[in-house]
C-alpha cells in the first residue's frame, strides 16, 4: 500500500530547538524497496535499450541507403537481443526477485546472438562474401541470390517513422552532442518515472513469474509486430 | 486471452498489484475489488454480443491460471540454467563480428567497434561478479555501485553503435565523403578507450572508499534527496491509497 504525501510539511527535530521542515513526496510502506536502484543505475539501463532500438533502427535505414535489404535481416537477428535486454531490466524492475528470467535473459542472448550472426551472414553473402574453400558451406546457394534480387526489386524506401528507434531519424539535424544530451534527458525522464513511480505503486516485490514474463513478451511482441507492420507497408509509422 | 488476463489481475488485485493469479475465488468483500468488478460487469453488459464473455469465463479462466506451473526457481537453480547459455552465447557472436566486418560489407568500422566492445562489457563484467560475491556474498545485480559500473560498459557499447552509425548514415544521406568514424577503427577505439577509462573511475573511486553492499553508484547522484523518500510500515487507515 502506498501513500503520497504531497507537500506535507514534517518536522524532524534531532533536539527540541532545531526545527528542519521537509518534503515528503513518496512514502513507500514496504521497508523493502529502500535498496532500490538508483536514478543513475536506471539510466545506465534505460539509455542502452533505447540506443539498441536506435540502432536497430539505424540498419533498417542502412538497408534503404546502400540499397541492401539483407541489413534490415540484421534488424530482425537483433530483435531477440532487444528481448534480452527488456528482460534484464524486468528483472532489476521486479527487485531482482524472479530468478527465473535471469536464465531466459541467457536463452534469448544465445538465440540473439545467433539470429544475429545468421544476419550478418546473410549480408556478407548478398555483398559478394566468399567463404575459405575448407567452408564453402558458408557460401549459401544460387537460390537464396536469386531471391534477393527479386527483393530487391519489390523493396520501397522506407520513409521516415516513428518510434523509439526512430528517434535517430527525428534528431538527424542535431550533432552529435545535442543528440546525445536529448537521448539522455529522455532516459533520465523515463528514470524518474520508472523508479519513483514503482516505490510509489509499492510494485510487489514477490512477483509471479508469469507476470515477468508478460512484461517482456509485451513489448516484445509489439517490437516485432510494428518491424513485420513497416516490412509489408513502408508508410507504416509505428505507435511508438 | 490478453483481454481476460487484464480483466482478471484487474479483479484480483486486493491491496496492492495482485499478480499472485490465485485459484481462488475473488474476494468481494473488498470495496475496491467490488466496485472494479462491477465495473467491469457492466462494461461487459454493455458489450455483451462483440465480447460473449461473462464472469463465469472469467472465473474459470483464472483457476486455469492458478494450475499453470510454478516457474518459481531459485536463485541458485537460475543460475546453473543460465550458465550454458550465456558460454554458448561467446560463440555466435564471433561469428556475428566476423561476418559483420568482412571487407565486402563496407560496414562502418565504428559500427564494428561499436558492437565488439560488447565483449568487453562481458568480460569486465566478470571481476565486478566476482567482487560482488566474494565481498557481499550477493549477486551482482543486487550492488547498486558494482552493477552500475559494470553495466556503464553496455551503454557504452550502445553508445558507440549509435554515434558511429548515424554518422555514416548522415554522410550517405547528404552524399557527403565517409566519415572518418566509418573508415578508420581509430576514432570509436578511442572513445572506447576514454570512456572505459571512465567507468572504470566510477568503480575505483567507491572501491578505495569503504564501499558496503549498497553503496549507490554515482553517489546517488540525481536521486530525490533521501529526506523526500521515506521508507516503512504505517496505519494505513490515514494514509491516501493509490488504488490499482
Amino acid at each position: 500500500m502506498s501513500t503520497i504525501q504531497f507537500y506535507y510539511i514534517s518536522f524532524s527535530s534531532v533536539e527540541a530547538r532545531i526545527f528542519e521542515p521537509h518534503v515528503v513526496l513518496i512514502h513507500c510502506s514496504n521497508l523493502a524497496h529502500h535498496n532500490s536502484f538508483t536514478i543513475c543505475s536506471w539510466i545506465i539501463h534505460v539509455s542502452s535499450l533505447v540506443e539498441f532500438l536506435v540502432a536497430m533502427g539505424f540498419a533498417w535505414r542502412w538497408a534503404d541507403i546502400v540499397d541492401n535489404p539483407k541489413w534490415k535481416g540484421l534488424t530482425w537477428g537483433l530483435i531477440p537481443l532487444h528481448s534480452s535486454g527488456i528482460t534484464a531490466c524486468t528483472y532489476h524492475l521486479f527487485y531482482n526477485h524472479i530468478p527465473i528470467l535471469v536464465a531466459f535473459q541467457a536463452f534469448l542472448t544465445c538465440v540473439g546472438n545467433s539470429t544475429a550472426a545468421y544476419a550478418a551472414w546473410r549480408i556478407a553473402v548478398s555483398n559478394g562474401w566468399k567463404a575459405p574453400e575448407k567452408l564453402s558451406f558458408l557460401n549459401g546457394s544460387d537460390e537464396i541470390e536469386a531471391k534477393v534480387v527479386s527483393v530487391v526489386d519489390v523493396s520501397v524506401e522506407s520513409p521516415s517513422p516513428m518510434g523509439f528507434e526512430d528517434l535517430g531519424d527525428a534528431l538527424a539535424k542535431d550533432n552529435d552532442y545535442i543528440f546525445l544530451v536529448k537521448l539522455f534527458v529522455g532516459c533520465a525522464a523515463a528514470s524518474y518515472v520508472i523508479k519513483y513511480g514503482e516505490l510509489l505503486v509499492d510494485f510487489p516485490v514477490v512477483a509471479n513469474p508469469y507476470a515477468g514474463f508478460a512484461f517482456v513478451l509485451v513489448p516484445s511482441l509489439l517490437n516485432t509486430f510494428k518491424w513485420y507492420k513497416r516490412s509489408q507497408d513502408p508508410a507504416f509509422e509505428g505507435w511508438f | 486471452m490478453c483481454f481476460h488476463l487484464a480483466l482478471i489481475s484487474l479483479l484480483k488485485c486486493e491491496r496492492s498489484w495482485g499478480f499472485s493469479f490465485p485459484a481462488t475465488n475473488m474476494n468481494l468483500s473488498n470495496p475496491v475489488t467490488r466496485r472494479t468488478a462491477s465495473a467491469i460487469r457492466s462494461r461487459i453488459r454493455l458489450d455483451r454480443t462483440s465480447l460473449s464473455m461473462d464472469m463465469t469465463t472469467i472465473e474459470s479462466a483464472s483457476t486455469l491460471l492458478g494450475n499453470l506451473p510454478s516457474l518459481n526457481l531459485t536463485p541458485g537453480e537460475a543460475e546453473t540454467l543460465a550458465g550454458p547459455f550465456f558460454g554458448l552465447s561467446l560463440f555466435p557472436y564471433l561469428a556475428f563480428l566476423y561476418f559483420l566486418d568482412v571487407p565486402e560489407n563496407e560496414t562502418p568500422k565504428g559500427v564494428t567497434i561499436g558492437f565488439a566492445t560488447c565483449l568487453l562489457f562481458v568480460f569486465l563484467t566478470i571481476p565486478a561478479a566476482i567482487a560482488s560475491q566474494v565481498w557481499y556474498g550477493v549477486s551482482l545485480a543486487d550492488s547498486d555501485w558494482l552493477h552500475g559500473s559494470a553495466e556503464s560498459l553496455l551503454t557504452m557499447t550502445n553508445l558507440v553503435t549509435v554515434v558511429a552509425f548515424r554518422q555514416a548514415l548522415i554522410a550517405k544521406e547528404e552524399g557527403e565523403a565517409m566519415p572518418l568514424s566509418a573508415t578508420s577503427y581509430a576514432p570509436m577505439v578511442k572513445l572506447v578507450a576514454g570512456l572505459t577509462a571512465l567507468a572504470g573511475l566510477t568503480a575505483f573511486v567507491p572501491a578505495v572508499m569503504g564501499p558496503e553492499v549498497h553503496t549507490p553508484y554515482l553517489g546517488g547522484f540525481m536521486d530525490l534527496p533521501k529526506d523526500m523518500v521515506t521508507f516503512g510500515h504505517d496505519d494505513p487507515s490515514n494514509s491516501l491509497t493509490i488504488a490499482w
